[in-house]
């Protein structure tokens, strides 16, 4: 996948780039004016976008690029967090915004995330991962040809799990996407969420959810 | 005099004063020349009219007539006309002639008396039909003397009014400067360093005192801010060296000990760990600050408290139930309330996290929401340990945490974004007494009648979330 990795600080880049660089080729520049220069000029995958460049705000960049009819998604990468920031990113047509200092997995995990929803055209009504099958719109759920029943928000969760089906879903994306906070309360509540689905399913039979230590869970292609 | 033109009080105050006397000056001048203007017509006419007099005693009886007349009219006692008659080749009638002989028309002679002084006076000169020259003049002495006493006293007016506005003017221009002065020797002094120095403001309550009392309410709110800052850097400062001394540690453990890959992982984890509490510690002050800030208002929407408690109660549940505790809501239908959903959100949520964090399993936490006519109440109740009557002010400030140890994860700063989100919803806190236990009672406005229904079909229409929190309750109602 080819990312373009807008930032001018030269070791927060550094640290990305060998982050991407096992699954990816990371084009790196360092200012505004090249980063509109290199979106409009080449094709990526992705842009990682810092805000705060030298000669601009990261959102201009992105209003150029919109302007430009250029689509690429695009997750800003900021110092900048309080919830007016958050708002005028998103507003200003980035695709997902992260505040530093942040885990490298998250932004690995996001990326991915942020790739998968690039390649759908419309979002699908139902997912189907090995023999689980879920209908969003009958909210329903089942294993092989038996319904599981979940409560809503367990039924949210699974929704992010197989969207992302094999990759990485964090703690974060998890808060942010099922209940629509954006902040990380003390109390673990996902992981409760989440054992409480993991036993319905392997009611089931289905044992197909993962822990991955200090990153978030991931669901195994062969659910 | 350099320094009195700089000053802007002292221009003011001789500028209008300058104004002021240049007024009286035109209009003192005005009423000099109109009056003394009226004084001559009416003298010029007195004359004429003698003169008109005395033609028509010549046309009746030429000249034998005209100097009966003259003789008779200088004789007659009171009378201010001087009259002289000359004939063609310059001899006066009668002799000796009282007035130099003059060319016809009016003119400005003087008059003497009987040779011994000699005063101003005007004549008219007619030369008669039959060549010989009349003159008649009347004396102006009076009238100069009343010009004259008119021009005195507008010109000592104008003194006095000048003098008067001079020393008005600096009477002002120095008040002004004393009272501009104060305000301006209050901003050198904080400017120099003492953020204590204060307006003095009189009890007159005038244009001064009142902008003097604004301009110290700004210092006090100013010095608040400072002072809050300079207790944010310090508290920071002090409560950033125990995470940061774990992290130090756990990497000098790592770098120390046996350079074997898992134990090298481990004291990474460990250091990671440590650096996250660090990042969590910045977070919620930055969060504080954005609060405290008041820049949340501009993001408030009329909502309904008992969803958003609903919501997190849900989301809660589990967790609570994990730890052995148990959770109970007690939610109104709705609650409607004016604020901000993130905010609120975050509310509830470290109000949780601390019923979790400092009590034990078997606990049973209740959260409850309803409208009163006092406004949304919230509360959020626990059967832990309680909070001792004495710590219950101290417990919502910054970086207070009541287990002296810190053996708690917690940073000191939950209760106190609390705090801050109440404060900036307008709303009330209370920490109660749940005997036992510790309960948080949030006392919030009631959001306008009018914000009201716009904000529930919003809420309701593209969000189905009300319904899906009714069966998590039913859910957790059962399990309690």
């Amino acid at each position: 996948m080819r990312i373009l990795l807008v930032e001018d600080d030269v070791q927060t880049a550094l640290l990305i780039e060998e982050g991407l660089a096992p699954l990816h080729r990371v084009m790196h520049v360092g200012t505004g004016a090249e980063a509109i220069h290199a979106g409009r000029s080449l094709t990526f995958d992705i842009a990682i976008l810092d805000r705060m460049l030298p000669d601009m705000d990261g959102l201009a960049v992105l209003d150029d690029w919109r302007a430009a009819d250029i689509r690429l998604p695009v997750l800003v990468l900021t110092a900048l967090g309080t919830v007016a920031d958050r708002v005028s990113g998103l507003e200003g047509g980035a695709d997902d915004y992260l505040v530093k200092p942040f885990a490298m997995d998250e932004l690995l995990a996001r990326v991915g995330a942020l790739k998968r929803r690039a390649l759908r055209d419309e979002p699908p009504t139902h997912y189907r991962v090995g023999e689980l099958s879920l209908d969003l719109l009958l909210r329903r759920v089942r294993r092989g040809n038996r319904d599981v029943h979940l409560q809503p928000r367990e039924f949210d969760l699974l929704v992010q799990l197989m969207r992302n089906a094999g990759e990485p879903v964090t703690r974060k994306m998890f808060l942010a996407t099922v209940w629509g906070i954006h902040f990380d309360p003390n109390t673990n509540i996902v992981d409760s969420h989440i054992s409480r689905l993991r036993s319905k399913l392997r009611q089931r039979g289905c044992d197909a959810i993962e822990t991955l230590q200090g990153v978030g869970y991931r669901l195994r292609l062969d659910a | 005099m350099p320094k009195l033109r700089r000053s802007a009080a002292y221009r003011l105050a001789f500028g209008y004063t300058a104004v002021c006397a240049l007024a009286v000056l035109a209009t003192g001048l005005g009423v000099y020349y109109v009056a003394s203007a009226m004084l001559w017509h009416d003298f010029d006419r007195a004359v004429a009219g003698e003169m008109a007099g005395l033609e028509r005693e010549y046309g009746e009886g030429g000249i034998p007539d005209l100097l009966d007349a003259l003789a008779r009219r200088s004789h007659k006692p009171g009378n201010g006309f001087r009259y002289a008659l000359f004939d063609r080749s310059g001899h006066a009638e009668p002799r000796p002639a009282s007035l130099p002989q003059v060319a016809p028309g009016w003119g400005e002679t003087q008059l003497d008396d009987n040779g011994r002084t000699s005063h101003h006076g005007r004549f008219l000169a007619k030369r008669l039909p039959t060549g010989e020259t009349l003159v008649v003049a009347a004396d102006a002495r009076d009238l100069d003397r009343l010009r004259d006493t008119l021009f005195g006293s507008l010109t000592a007016g104008f003194i006095l009014i000048l003098g008067l506005g001079a020393a008005g003017a600096s009477l002002f221009g120095r008040h002004l400067r004393k009272r501009l002065g104060l305000i301006s020797s209050t901003a050198e002094a904080i400017v120099a360093g003492n953020l204590k120095q204060r307006v003095s403001v009189g009890p007159s309550g005038d244009e001064f005192d009142r902008a003097g009392e604004s301009l110290n309410l700004m210092l006090d709110r100013i010095a608040q801010l400072v002072e809050n800052l300079r207790q944010v850097s310090s508290d920071v400062a002090h409560d950033l060296r125990t995470p940061l001394q774990r992290l130090r540690g756990a990497v000098e453990i790592g770098l120390n000990g046996a350079q074997e890959s898992a134990f090298l992982r481990g004291a990474l984890e460990n250091a990671l760990g440590h650096s996250e509490a660090v990042l969590a510690l910045f977070d919620s002050i930055l969060r504080i600050c954005e609060v405290e800030a008041g820049g949340a208002r501009e993001r408030f929407e009329a909502l309904d408290l008992a969803a958003l408690a609903d919501n997190i109660c849900e989301m809660y549940g589990p967790a609570i139930e994990d730890g052995g505790r148990t959770l109970a809501c007690n939610i109104a239908h709705a609650v409607p309330i004016w604020g901000d959903r993130e905010l609120l959100t975050q509310m509830l949520t470290n109000l949780l996290d601390n019923a979790i964090l400092h009590t034990s399993s078997g606990t049973l936490v209740t959260v409850s929401a309803r409208s009163g006519a006092a406004g949304a109440q919230l509360i959020v109740a626990d059967t832990g340990p309680g909070v001792p009557t004495a710590d219950r002010e101290r417990i919502t400030q910054r970086f207070v945490r009541l287990d002296r140890g810190r053996t708690t994860n917690g940073h000191g700063l939950g209760l106190n974004l609390v705090a801050a989100i109440v404060s900036a919803h307008g709303g009330k806190l209370m920490i109660e007494d749940n005997s036992p236990g510790m309960r948080v009672n949030i006392l919030f406005p009631t959001a306008q009648d009018d914000a009201l229904p716009r904000s529930r079909s919003e809420n309701a229409m593209p969000d189905p979330l009300p319904v899906q929190a009714e069966s998590s309750l039913a859910e957790s109602a059962t399990a309690a």
